[in-house]
């Protein structure tokens, strides 16, 4: 347990948490992460899975991560399920945990109205009056263009664990 | 230098032709810059003696209490920036219900529970010095590495395998005695054989106890019965001072295949028969102990 009799005395003191693999450090008044610490609550690529307690891979998970503001306590957190699921990041306002489903493309056609043909002049047994033909305009039709959402940009496949 | 024996005329001794004045004359030189050479020697250690302490003034400096010629500088925060020069170590309920006064102005104090050092400055008090504790969110806290587990023995010791597990290997197929057959080789699987087999060779050393008392007892005679047969076969072995400064009551310390090396040699509670076992652990710090013999 962290000790609950720290003053200004202590001003500076600095624990492990084992569980977590944090540093923290007691500022006289409350604790607060450890110079040089990065936190918790965050993903990361790994192409070698971090050893140590302080990692959970997000394969569906759930585990507890620690926060210090205004205590150090431990929160509960569903890791996304990245291994069966494997999806690019977006930036978004909140994580909300949800995969969101593949939108396929929008794909707009340029007009498919064929111009008219060119006027061409048929000529024979002159000279007879020329008749002209084929000067009448025509179109062609095609059907609707369709995108399936499995489209896959260059990638690489990562670890990606999250910070307790 | 000019010579102090004077000499006008010469002589020449006889029977070696050799000129006796001039022997006189080198000899007269020697005695005279030797007498010159002394009392600048004797001013030098003078000049030396007076600016050492006396050796009250030793005593004085290194107590903890009363003044001090030896101060340091001042501590900022500190009244009287003495320092009183002391160090202790004790648990973190013992440090703060030690009684501090200004006597005890700047005492640093390590905390064996905690890992943790602090310094008294006074009359502001404690500060923390330096050191990290390990601390569990919502279980006990671990005790740090090494320090005194209540019973002579430490926690969590980082292992050791260095032996590759020979040591362990000749408990588990020691003899009825401490004295195994075959010349002293040096190696950890001799030594393993000796260690099991004076256990063997004593076995009523290792009987369950009615108390902690008679366990520890028993315990510290086989301990003592191990580094003797070890001792007599030609091993270096003694006792296993731990990191926090105690000698430890249930480990040795023992130079096996030319390596110092520090072996667990045994478990169990009192209630139950004393085992006595090889576990490698480290730092080795050997305490020289001549052993209980036969």
């Amino acid at each position: 347990m962290l000790p609950t009799d720290l003053s200004f005395h202590d001003a500076g003191l600095l624990v492990w948490m084992f569980e977590y693999g944090h540093a923290l450090r007691w500022s006289g008044a409350k604790w607060e992460w450890a110079p040089g610490e990065t936190g918790s609550g965050y993903i990361q690529d790994f192409v070698v899975a971090p050893t140590g307690p302080g990692w959970q891979l997000c394969d569906g998970t759930t585990v507890d991560y620690l926060v210090v503001d205004p205590v150090p306590a431990a929160v509960s957190f569903t890791t996304p399920d990245l291994v069966t699921n494997p999806v690019y990041a977006r930036s978004n306002a909140a994580y909300t945990g949800t995969i969101n489903a593949p939108v396929a493309p929008t794909i707009t056609a340029p007009g498919v109205t064929g111009a008219p043909s060119a006027t061409v002049a048929v000529e024979s047994n002159a000279p007879v009056t020329p008749a002209s033909v084929g000067d009448a305009t025509h179109t062609h039709t095609i059907g609707a263009i369709t995108a399936a959402a499995d489209g896959e940009p260059r990638n690489l496949d990562v670890l990606p664990f999250f910070r307790r | 230098m000019k010579d102090r024996v004077d000499l006008s005329h010469e002589l020449t001794d006889q029977t070696y032709g050799r000129p006796v004045v001039k022997a006189l004359r080198d000899l007269a030189r020697v005695v005279n810059a030797q007498a010159q050479a002394l009392p600048d020697l004797a001013a030098q250690v003078g000049g030396l003696a007076s600016r050492q302490l006396s050796l009250p003034q030793i005593q004085q400096a290194l107590a903890p209490t009363g003044s001090t010629p030896l101060n340091p500088p001042a501590i900022p925060g500190g009244s009287s920036g003495s320092g009183s020069g002391s160090v202790k170590y004790g648990t973190h309920s013992a440090r703060l219900s030690f009684a501090v006064s200004a006597s005890t102005d700047g005492l640093i104090w390590y905390e064996t529970d905690r890992a943790l050092t602090y310094q008294y400055h006074d009359p502001a008090g404690w500060r923390y010095l330096c050191g990290i504790m390990a601390v569990s969110l919502l279980g006990d806290n671990p005790l740090p590495p090494g320090s005194d587990d209540g019973s002579g023995g430490t926690t969590g010791l980082p292992a050791d395998s260095s032996d590759g597990g020979q040591t362990a290997a000749g408990v588990a197929a020691a003899g009825p005695t401490g004295h195994p057959a075959g010349p002293y080789d040096g190696t950890a699987l001799r030594a393993g054989l000796i260690i099991g087999g004076t256990s063997n060779e004593w076995p009523l050393l290792s009987v369950a106890t009615p108390d902690q008392a008679t366990r520890d007892s028993n315990q510290a005679t086989l301990l003592g019965r191990i580094i003797w047969h070890l001792l007599t076969d030609g091993y270096t072995a003694g006792k296993q001072r731990n990191p926090s400064g105690i000698i430890s009551g249930d480990k040795i310390a023992l130079v096996e295949d030319g390596v110092l090396r520090a072996m667990d040699v045994f478990t169990g509670v009192y209630t139950a028969p004393l085992v006595t076992q090889a576990i490698q652990v480290s730092p080795a710090n050997l305490v020289p102990d001549p052993g209980i013999p036969d």
